[in-house]
C-alpha cells in the first residue's frame, strides 16, 4: 500500500458534500420512483397503431432514473467497502446547519403555507405585511426595523404587481 | 443599414432604456449580495419580464444578468465569498490582492475586463448565430430531436461534479416536463385529477422555486458569517486597469476565447467558463506558481474575469439558434419567450427580425452602460455589504411567492414554487446540479415532440434518426460529447506523463 490520496476516480470532485448516506438514499429514492412511474404508466392509452404513445417518454425517463439510481446505490457501496470517504478536492462543505437554522427554514416554508391558507381571507396587504414582521423577527431584526421593512415590501408588492402590472391580488374577504 | 436603423430606433426608446437602467442598478444589487446569484437575480425578475413586451423583456435578462456577473467580483474581492458562482474561481486572488491594498485595481480590472468580455461575447454571437442560422433553417423534426439531444448531453457531461447525479437532475427536469396533456393523444399525465395541473407545470414558479426560495433556505441554514470591509480608493482606476489588461493582454484573449467558446456549448455558463480559464492560465502563465497564495495575481483576474461576461454573451447563440439554451439564464429566457409567443430559432434570422437586433444593440448598450454603473457600484460596494440579510431573506420570499402567483394569478404555482424550492435545496446539498433540472424542464418538450412528430409521420421508420446528413452529424456530435470526460482524462495523463 502506498500512502497516496484517494484515487479522485473514486468519486469526481464536487460530489459527496457530506460524507454520510446521502447518497444512498437519494440512489434508492430514484430506484424507487422509477419502478412505481413504470407501473403506473402501464394504464396509459397507445396510439392506434399498438405504438407506445404517452407512455414512452415517462417510461423511458422512469427507466433511467431506476439505472442511474441504482449506479448511485452500487457505486456508494463500493465506495464504503474501498472505505473512500465520499469528501474529495473541490467539494463544498457546509457546517451542519444548527437545530435553530432547522426551525428558521421550517418557519420560511410554513410561511408559504400560512400565506395560502389566510390570505383569501385577510387579504395580501395584511397577510404579507404580518409574516414578513413574524420572520424578520424570527431571524433577529429589531422590532422598529422589522415593522418599517415589512409594510414597506408589502405595499410595494402592491403597488408594482397590483397597480404596474395590473395583477389582481388577493383583496380577501375583510378587504 | 436599414436594420441597424430600426434597432437604433428600438433601443433608443426611453421605456426600454428605462428597463435597462432598472435592471442594471438590480443586477449590480443582486450580484453584490454573497450568495445571491445572477440565475436567482433572473428568476425574481422572470415575473417582470412576464408583463413586458419580448425586446424589453431579454434587454431586461441580458443587462441583469451582465450586470450580476461582473457585481459578484466585488464581495469576492472585499470579503472572500464570491457575489455569484461565476466569480468563484478567482475570489482567493482576489481577496490576497484587496489584503495586500490593491482592491481598487482588482475591480477595476474586472469591471473593464468583464465589459470587454461582454462585448465580445456579443460579436461574437452577431456574426456567428446568422451563419449557424443558415444550417439550422434545413433542420426537420429529427434534427431538432438531436440538437435537443445533444443539448441535454452536455448538460450532464460539462455540469460540475458526479455525471451520475447530473443525469438524474435531468431526469428530474424531464420528469416533471411530461406532466399534463401529452402531445400524440392529448392524454393527461400524471395530474392525478387536478385541472390547474393539465397544462404542466409551469416553467417560472418551478425557476423561482429552484433558484430563488432554494437560495433563501440555504442563506438560513448556511448563514455566512458578517463581514468587514476595507477602504477602497478608487483614485486612478482606469488608467490602472487599462494598464494592467494591456500587460496581461494575452491572458485576456485566452480569457475571452475559453469564454466564448465554452458559452457556445449548451449547457454550460460563466462559472464554468471562469473554471477553465483559471486552470488555462495558471498552466500556461509564467507566474503561475503565484496564482492563489501569497499575494495573490492579478493575472487570473483578467483572463477568467473577462471569461466568465465573454460566455453570457456567447451563450445566446445556441438559445437564438437553435432554441437550445446555453446557460441557466438562457433557458429561462426560453422559457419566457415560450411563454410569451416569441418561438426561439432560424425563423428569427430568416425574417431579419428587428427583436433580433435588437438583441445585438442591448448587448452592446447593457456593456457599455456597465462602466459607469459598475464604478459606482465599486465606490459604494461598502454599503452594499452591510445590507442586512434578516430583512433580505423574508422580502426575496415576499417577491417569490407573489412571483408565483402573478404568472397564473392561481395558487398551484406558489405550491410548485415552494416544493420545487425544498427540492433545489435538498439536491444542491446533495451535491446534485441545479442547471440540468432547467435544462430538462426547457428541452423534455422539444425533445419528445420532435421524436414523436418524426416517428409517426414516417409510420416509426427509426432509421431516419441516423441516415439523414445533418442528422448523423449531430448525432456523432452527441456521441463525441459523451465521450468527451474519457478523452479528457486521458489527454490529462498523456501531458501529465510527458512532464
Amino acid at each position: 500500500m502506498t500512502d497516496e490520496p484517494a484515487p479522485l476516480e473514486a468519486g469526481p470532485a464536487g460530489e459527496g458534500i457530506r460524507p454520510g448516506y446521502g447518497d444512498l438514499v437519494a440512489g434508492s429514492l430514484a430506484v424507487v420512483f422509477g419502478a412505481t412511474v413504470l407501473v403506473y404508466i402501464r394504464g396509459f392509452p397507445q396510439l392506434p397503431g399498438g405504438q407506445p404513445g404517452p407512455a414512452l417518454f415517462p417510461g423511458i425517463i422512469a427507466g433511467l432514473f431506476a439505472l442511474f439510481g441504482g449506479i448511485l446505490v452500487v457505486r456508494w457501496f463500493a465506495q464504503r467497502r474501498a472505505g473512500v470517504d465520499a469528501v474529495v478536492e473541490g467539494a463544498e462543505q457546509p457546517e451542519r446547519p444548527t437545530t435553530k437554522a432547522w426551525l428558521t427554514a421550517l418557519a420560511m416554508c410554513a410561511a408559504v403555507v400560512v400565506y395560502l391558507l389566510v390570505v383569501d381571507l385577510l387579504g395580501f396587504t395584511l397577510t404579507m405585511s404580518v409574516l414578513l414582521f413574524a420572520l424578520m423577527k424570527l431571524l433577529g431584526t429589531r422590532t422598529l426595523l422589522a415593522a418599517l421593512a415589512a409594510v414597506t415590501t408589502a405595499v410595494v408588492l402592491v403597488l408594482l404587481f397590483q397597480m404596474v402590472l395590473l395583477v389582481p391580488l388577493p383583496t380577501g374577504i375583510l378587504g | 443599414m436599414d436594420n441597424l436603423g430600426s434597432a437604433l430606433a428600438l433601443v433608443a426608446d426611453p421605456s426600454l432604456l428605462v428597463v435597462v437602467l432598472l435592471t442594471a442598478v438590480y443586477g449590480l444589487f443582486i450580484g453584490s449580495i454573497p450568495g445571491l446569484t445572477a440565475t436567482l437575480a433572473t428568476a425574481l425578475l422572470v415575473p417582470f419580464a412576464f408583463f413586458l413586451e419580448p425586446l424589453p423583456a431579454i434587454a431586461a435578462i441580458i443587462t441583469m444578468s451582465a450586470m450580476a456577473i461582473f457585481a459578484g467580483d466585488v464581495p469576492s474581492a472585499l470579503v472572500r465569498m464570491p457575489g455569484t458562482p461565476a466569480s468563484a474561481a478567482y475570489t482567493d486572488d482576489a481577496y490576497r490582492l484587496t489584503q495586500s491594498g490593491k482592491g481598487a485595481l482588482v475591480l477595476g480590472v474586472g469591471l473593464v475586463g468583464s465589459a470587454i468580455g461582454g462585448i465580445v461575447g456579443a460579436v461574437v454571437l452577431i456574426v456567428a448565430a446568422p451563419l449557424l442560422a443558415e444550417v439550422a433553417v434545413q433542420f426537420t423534426s429529427y434534427e431538432y430531436f438531436w440538437v435537443a439531444i445533444l443539448g441535454l448531453t452536455a448538460a450532464v457531461v460539462i455540469s460540475r461534479g458526479s455525471q451520475v447525479k447530473g443525469m438524474i437532475s435531468l431526469l428530474i427536469g424531464l420528469f416533471l416536463s411530461t406532466v399534463g396533456i401529452d402531445i400524440a393523444l392529448g392524454y393527461d399525465r400524471f395530474t392525478f385529477g387536478s385541472t390547474a395541473l393539465l397544462q404542466g407545470i409551469s416553467f417560472i414558479p418551478a425557476m423561482i422555486g429552484l433558484f430563488g426560495f432554494s437560495e433563501v433556505l440555504r442563506n438560513v441554514l448556511h448563514p455566512a458569517g458578517r463581514p468587514l470591509t476595507p477602504e477602497l480608493s478608487t483614485k486612478g482606476i482606469f488608467r490602472d486597469s487599462f494598464r494592467t489588461l494591456w500587460r496581461y493582454r494575452r491572458a485576456a484573449v485566452t480569457g475571452n476565447a475559453i469564454g466564448t467558446g465554452i458559452g457556445v456549448l449548451p449547457g454550460a455558463g460563466g462559472d464554468v467558463a471562469a473554471w477553465v480559464s483559471y486552470a488555462v492560465s495558471k498552466n500556461t502563465s509564467k507566474e503561475g506558481h503565484l496564482f492563489g497564495t501569497g499575494k495573490g495575481h492579478i493575472e487570473p483576474i483578467v483572463s477568467a474575469g473577462s471569461s466568465n461576461n465573454s460566455a453570457l454573451a456567447s451563450a445566446y447563440v445556441p438559445t437564438l439558434v437553435f432554441g437550445i439554451p446555453g446557460d441557466t439564464i438562457t433557458a429561462i429566457l426560453i422559457g419566457v419567450l415560450l411563454v410569451k409567443g416569441v418561438e426561439p430559432g432560424p425563423a428569427l434570422f430568416a425574417e431579419q427580425s428587428p427583436l433580433l437586433y435588437g438583441i445585438y444593440a442591448v448587448f452592446i448598450l447593457a456593456n457599455l452602460l456597465m462602466i459607469p454603473l459598475g464604478y459606482l457600484t465599486i465606490r459604494g460596494s461598502g454599503m452594499l455589504l452591510r445590507v442586512p440579510r434578516h430583512v433580505l431573506m423574508p422580502i426575496i420570499l415576499a417577491f417569490c411567492i407573489v412571483g408565483s402567483f402573478a404568472i397564473n394569478n392561481g395558487n398551484l404555482e406558489i405550491i410548485v414554487m415552494l416544493l420545487l424550492g425544498i427540492l433545489g435545496y435538498l439536491l444542491e446539498r446533495g451535491g446534485f446540479p441545479l442547471a440540468p433540472v432547467v435544462l430538462g424542464l426547457v428541452l423534455g418538450p422539444i425533445v419528445e415532440q420532435n421524436f414523436m412528430q418524426s416517428v409517426i409521420k414516417t409510420n416509426w421508420d427509426l432509421a431516419q434518426f441516423f441516415t439523414r446528413p445533418i442528422s448523423a452529424v449531430l448525432m456523432v456530435a452527441t456521441v463525441l460529447v459523451l465521450a468527451y470526460p474519457t478523452l479528457a482524462r486521458m489527454l490529462r495523463r498523456a501531458v501529465l506523463r510527458r512532464r
